[in-house]
């Protein structure tokens, strides 16, 4: 059985690992190259001491190779759609489920190690693609301190996102029992449900933080957290409405008016004017990445258990 | 021959959405016997050779193959081979690929002979089948159906598809490698003629139900056609089941299945043959002998 898996799939293999191995080169020489070049800035700011700013602009030459990484976030649904759907949909359509199913084989046990391998396949791909990923990343996230960013790329996330692809893919194709609508439900539902998960839940995994800092500093909190929304708050803690800020500008300074933006804020943070910030801290990365893999690999169990129903119907 | 029946079936019912595949269909293959099942586009040989195979779940009624209900097992699924009409394999796979696939997927598995078997048919082995002609194919899907030495063979229209000398090659094939073995074939088709030659037994279907079942030689003596210059069946309907009349000018033709000794001396007696046997029932479907009727043939062996 394994030796059929192999000599049906040999092929995808084969280009899955040259497609591998190219973009791990190139994530090898450009990173290195990357972090050379951060520390070498990092060096000469600390003498003139404007390391705050070192990370602006230091890559914009390096837009190609962000964008190829940022790129990756389309394997996991390529996996579901070309390895996925076709385990099972391709078979009927071409007749031979009913030259396979009709082997000493039971279908529960053939679907088990079609299952088998191409959850293995999907892991080990988006696995080393991951590592990769999130070893050329690290420059980028000490630099421009956003990790949350390229969440989707990085950690274990894309592992748990291909799981789910395939899984997807694997069910569909058998409920729907014919590659290409079965190919096109999986692209609608990987992309649909990530968005949906990515900006609706996502921000909620845990109750997010907030801080308040004097309206006159530009940002207030360091370190990669994740900005959910800010906003600007008087003394006694009521919100400002934006679009009406300047009619709700205490008396105080409504002289500063015309002048200079740096003036007003700071009569506003004498005032008590705070801006408000929602975010979820750096720390807890990791933590987000454990919930958001769960929440996928449970919906890909259940998908596999589903299509363990759906196969005993008639073929 | 013994007494083992390789298919029986019991008021098997196949319902698609509004239509019945099969109606009711109660049927009985002895083991040892090349079957030939036969019967019109759509009369249910399709959907009952995938309910004994156990790829489709009758809606009612039993299937037995060998006493055991088709279900997911290995031990079942050994026993049965199965050919679709469509001679599925792996296109871009030769048959070596497909022998191999074969062997990694049964335990019982004849590797060498299969090989042999289409060598000497001058198919290499080495050739993808998704390039072979329809005949070839044919032949290399029937030496993995065999390679897996089931106890039974389910063909589904396997000569359908090929000429002449294509199917005759094919149902020699068959032939040979049942004389070769324990093995019950049973074999759909509409192509009578090519049955005739190697099949013993046969399973009649018209309209999802059993017309006819049993061995071809008590199918035949128990009809009879009868021809005369008289109109006036009533007498011959009351003593015997009329399947088909024609009527010309000068004379009547009566196709009928006696259930008695024919002594009206208003009529010849001819025997009839299998095809005219068959097409006179596929002609008047109406003609519907009653399913214990149809035992009776059987268990008369």
């Amino acid at each position: 059985m394994i030796w059929l898996m192999w000599r049906q799939h040999r092929s995808q293999a084969a280009l899955a690992t040259i497609a591998l191995g190219a973009l791990a080169i190139i994530l090898a020489i450009t990173g290195v190259h990357m972090a050379t070049t951060y520390h070498s800035a990092l060096r000469s700011c600390a003498a003139t001491g404007t390391c705050d700013s070192v990370g602006d602009g230091l890559f914009n030459g390096d837009g190609a190779i962000i964008d190829l990484v940022n790129f990756t976030v389309v394997v996991p649904v390529l996996i579901g759609l070309f390895w996925g759907a076709p385990v099972v949909a391709r078979e009927i359509e071409e007749g031979t489920h009913r030259l396979i199913w009709t082997q000493s084989i039971t279908r529960r046990r053939w679907l088990t190690i079609e299952t088998i391998t191409l959850i293995a396949a999907a892991t080990i791909v988006t696995g080393m693609l991951a590592v990769a990923v999130t070893w050329w990343s690290r420059t980028l996230d000490l630099s421009q301190q956003n990790r949350f960013n390229k969440f989707d790329i990085q950690g274990f996330v894309p592992i748990a996102y291909a799981v789910f692809a395939a899984a997807l893919g694997l069910t569909a194709g058998i409920v729907i029992r014919r590659t290409l609508p079965a190919l096109a439900t999986t692209l609608a539902t990987v992309v649909g449900l990530r968005m949906v998960i990515a900006n609706y839940l996502r921000p909620h995994y845990l109750a997010p933080m907030t801080k308040a800092v004097p309206i006159s500093s530009s940002s207030g909190l360091t370190g990669s957290i994740w900005t959910l929304s800010t906003r600007i708050v008087d003394a006694t803690g009521a919100t400002v409405p934006t679009d009406g800020i300047v009619s709700a500008l205490p008396a105080a300074c409504r002289q500063y008016i015309g002048t200079t933006r740096a003036q007003v804020l700071g009569c506003l943070a004498n005032q008590g004017w705070q801006n408000k910030i929602v975010y979820q801290p750096a720390n807890r990365f990791w933590t987000f990445q454990a919930i958001e893999s769960a929440i996928f690999v449970v919906l890909a169990a259940a998908l596999v258990a589903t299509s363990f129903i759906v196969i005993r119907r008639d073929a | 021959m013994s007494d083992v029946l390789a298919v029986e079936t019991h008021g098997l019912t196949k319902q698609y959405r509004s239509k019945a595949a099969l109606d009711d269909c109660t049927i009985s293959v002895p083991a040892g016997r090349i079957s030939a099942l036969v019967g019109p586009n759509g009369a249910g040989k399709t959907t009952l050779l995938q309910i004994l195979t156990g790829l489709r779940a009758p809606t009612r009624g039993d299937a037995l193959i060998f006493g055991r209900a088709p279900q997911q097992d290995p031990k079942f699924l050994a026993d049965v081979g199965f050919l679709a009409q469509d001679i599925p394999l792996y296109k871009r796979f030769s048959a070596d690929d497909h022998i191999g696939i074969g062997a990694h997927l049964n335990g019982r598995w004849d590797s060498e002979s299969t090989r042999a078997r289409i060598a000497a048919l001058d198919i290499p082995l080495d050739q993808s089948v998704g390039t072979m002609s329809g005949g070839q194919r044919a032949q290399v899907a029937l030496a993995l159906a065999l390679a897996k030495r089931p106890r039974l063979l389910l063909l589904d229209e396997p000569v359908a598809a090929l000429d002449p000398l294509a199917r005759r090659r094919f149902l020699s094939s068959l032939a040979e490698a049942v004389a070769d073995g324990d093995l019950t074939v049973l074999l759909s088709s509409h192509l009578v003629t090519d049955l005739e030659r190697i099949c013993d037994h046969v399973v009649l279907l018209t309209a999802a139900q059993p017309q006819l079942c049993g061995d071809i030689d008590d199918v035949l003596a128990e009809h009879a056609i009868l021809t005369g210059i008289s109109r006036d069946t009533t007498a011959i309907e009351r003593d015997h089941d009329v399947v088909e009349t024609t009527t010309t000018a000068r004379q009547t033709t009566l196709v009928v299945r006696r259930r008695g000794p024919l002594l009206d001396p208003h009529w010849d007696i001819h025997p009839i043959g299998l095809e005219e046997l068959i097409l006179a029932y596929m002609a008047n479907t109406t003609a519907r002998p009653s399913v214990a009727g149809l035992h009776t043939i059987g268990a008369s062996s």
